[in-house]
């Protein structure tokens, strides 16, 4: 959108959003409308001079912003919100979908799913309607997680690291809970490394509020997700049943060819590859170092064994 | 002075908005501030403005003066047409909508989410707390392809993208998007391969990028009955199948976490539970490699130890 068309778009939106929050001041409108105040007012001034045809005081937007704060008096015919656009209704609808996958309150859920039928109403193309969001894993303590989250206190929690197949205490600050690619991660503060660290929130094992305010200086009892080992290269040699494998770890490949399907990745966790690799049974094969091939060839026997 | 464009844009709204009747090209060149110049400049500028109020969603009715009369048309705007309508909304579902809209903080689609929440709050709609809620979490999207899929999508355009084929191998693909749906935190666009004159599913993270569309907007109309879960097989009901296997003491947690314990001796425990996926079970187990061993069902026991074999021999 160019830039006088989006100006139009905001000044459009300005009129309704102020005559809804009467006496706004113009920095919280600024900041509302994502423009710096000097834009702001430079708006204001503009929509000053608006107005329907014949254009006398009586047909102008009258609205009054001297000493910081903004008022309209006047808001002729653009009194109203404009409707919102496809783009727009299409990612309320989808994100009623996201909240209908965690809502565990009948009427809640009731009142997201009405709503969505309201909104399927005022969607113009067919195609905006053919959206859809689904996932069946329930988050495991989102609640408390939330909650902790909003009033700024601490967790306990239990954590399975998979690679390590153990599982640890850890003290941490909420910070952010977000989905990404297929897991749903928690971005906290960690007492212990005192550095932000993030956990896939499946692997949450169990989750405690701390009802007193932590001191910095307080210790967990073993240490988290502290990347002590040395960074190695794996090359190796996938096939299309390993395709998911790539696209999820697509952050840490170095080098790809997705002709020969050989690609690099650092790991500073081996047991991370080598359970990746025996988990992809036979669909992707280690190429260098050696020693890893020979490792996971060797968990194979062993496994091979049992039967 | 000449007027800014934005100023006359609003102007042309506000005068559309008010038209009770529809009012001709010529009225509107004498009557809203900021049309200026000859004939043919005023005409050029008026066909730009339609054209940027539609870019804005706004819809601009044409219409004829006189039904009995071949007549120059005009125009107007209804205010049903533009403004937003969500009568009776209270503040408990302006609230939802707000948590529903704050999903949305990736870059993506941030600023038409903020767009979507500013409208609704625009309503005046009492006890309005949109501001403090916060969603339970929040989507990331790092594909480069995506926002062009979405507004494609609704917007009912082509698009032109390379896709890898049964052999890996980059192949162009011309799809009629007819619907994108999340799995899991999968993405998939399911729309009409033009080449195969079929219905194909394609997971997003899989097209390559520079994505591009082709062709007009509104360019094919979805076919009545299209349900887009029904071209996604992970949404198919599949029967659950019980599994048995024995895991070392004290490891395998994962596993642990979503079984019972049926029985255990001084080195192993047996466990139980149901599956409907048996890719994924299969590398579950595998992650796990010694530490586990599959007791049923037989074909999971095979396809088990048919990979352990494979991998075994890589040595």
């Amino acid at each position: 959108m160019d830039k006088p068309l989006a100006r139009t778009a905001r000044l459009l939106d300005l009129i309704p959003f102020i005559l809804s929050h009467q006496g706004i001041a113009i920095a919280d409108l600024a900041n509302e409308f994502g423009v710096t105040e000097k834009e702001i007012l430079a708006d204001l001034n503009l929509i000053f001079m608006c107005g329907l045809p014949q254009y006398t005081a009586l047909e102008l937007i009258d609205l009054s912003f001297e000493h910081g704060f903004v008022t309209v008096r006047e808001p002729q015919n653009l009194d109203k919100p404009r409707k919102l656009n496809g783009e727009e209704l299409s990612i309320l609808i989808m994100g009623l979908d996201v909240l209908r996958t965690q809502i565990t309150d009948p009427v809640k859920e009731q009142l997201a799913k009405d709503l969505q039928i309201r909104l399927r109403q005022l969607v113009e193309s067919a195609t905006a309607n053919a959206i859809l969001y689904a996932d069946d894993r329930h988050l495991p303590y989102i609640e408390t997680i939330n909650k902790a989250r909003q009033n700024r206190t601490a967790l306990n929690i239990s954590y399975l690291n998979t690679s390590k197949d153990e599982i640890t205490t850890r003290r941490i600050l909420p910070l952010e809970v977000f989905q990404q690619g297929d897991e749903f991660l928690l971005l906290t503060w960690c007492f212990l490394s005192k550095a932000n660290r993030t956990f896939a929130i499946a692997r949450i094992l169990s989750c405690d509020p701390i009802s007193v305010t932590l001191p910095d200086s307080i210790s967990d009892t073993n240490p988290v997700l502290l990347p002590g080992n040395a960074i190695v290269t794996i090359k190796f040699k996938y096939d299309r049943a390993a395709l998911s494998f790539i696209e999820n770890i697509q952050d840490r490949i170095v080098a790809i060819d997705q002709v020969s399907m050989i690609a690099s990745v650092e790991v500073w966790d081996s047991e991370w590859i080598l359970r990746n690799v025996l988990a992809n049974a036979g669909h992707i094969k280690i190429l260098a170092p050696v020693e890893f091939a020979h490792e996971v060839a060797s968990r194979a026997k062993i496994a091979l064994s049992n039967y | 002075m000449p007027i800014e464009k934005a100023e006359r844009l609003i102007n042309l709204t506000m005068a559309l908005l008010a038209a009770q009747r529809y009012i001709k090209k010529s009225q509107i060149f004498a009557i809203v501030a900021g049309y200026s110049g000859n004939a043919e400049a005023m005409e050029r500028m008026f066909e730009r403005d339609k054209d940027d109020l539609r870019n804005l969603g706004i819809v601009i009715e044409v219409g004829g003066l006189d039904p009995f009369f071949d007549d120059e048309p005009g125009y107007r705007i209804k205010q049903t047409e533009y403004a937003l309508s969500l009568e009776n909304l209270t503040a408990a579902e302006l609230s939802l909508l707000a948590v529903a809209a704050k999903t949305w903080q990736d870059a993506t689609f941030s600023n038409s989410a903020q767009s979507a929440l500013r409208k609704l709050r625009s309503l005046g709609i009492e006890n309005d707390a949109t501001n403090y809620v916060d969603a339970p979490f929040h989507i990331k999207i790092s594909n480069s392809n995506f926002s062009l899929l979405w507004s494609a999508t609704i917007a009912a355009q082509s698009l032109v993208f390379e896709y890898p084929n049964q052999s890996n191998q980059l192949e162009e693909r011309e799809i009629q998007p007819y619907g994108i749906a999340a799995w899991r935190g999968q993405w998939y666009l399911v729309g009409r391969d033009v080449a195969k004159d079929a219905i194909r599913v394609f997971k997003v993270a899989r097209i390559a990028p520079e994505c591009k569309v082709r062709g007009k907007v509104g360019a094919f109309k979805l076919p009545i009955d299209f349900d887009i879960s029904r071209h996604l097989v992970m949404l198919q009901d599949t029967p659950q199948t019980p599994v048995i296997l024995q895991i070392r003491k004290e490891r395998c947690h994962g596993l642990r976490q979503k079984s019972k314990k049926i029985k255990h001796d001084v080195e192993w425990d047996e466990i139980q539970f149901n599956e409907n996926n048996r890719s994924q079970t299969i590398q579950e187990i595998l992650w796990y490699g010694p530490d586990v061993v599959v007791i049923s069902p037989e074909d999971l026991k095979i396809a088990v130890i048919a990979s352990l074999r494979e991998m075994a021999k890589n040595g």
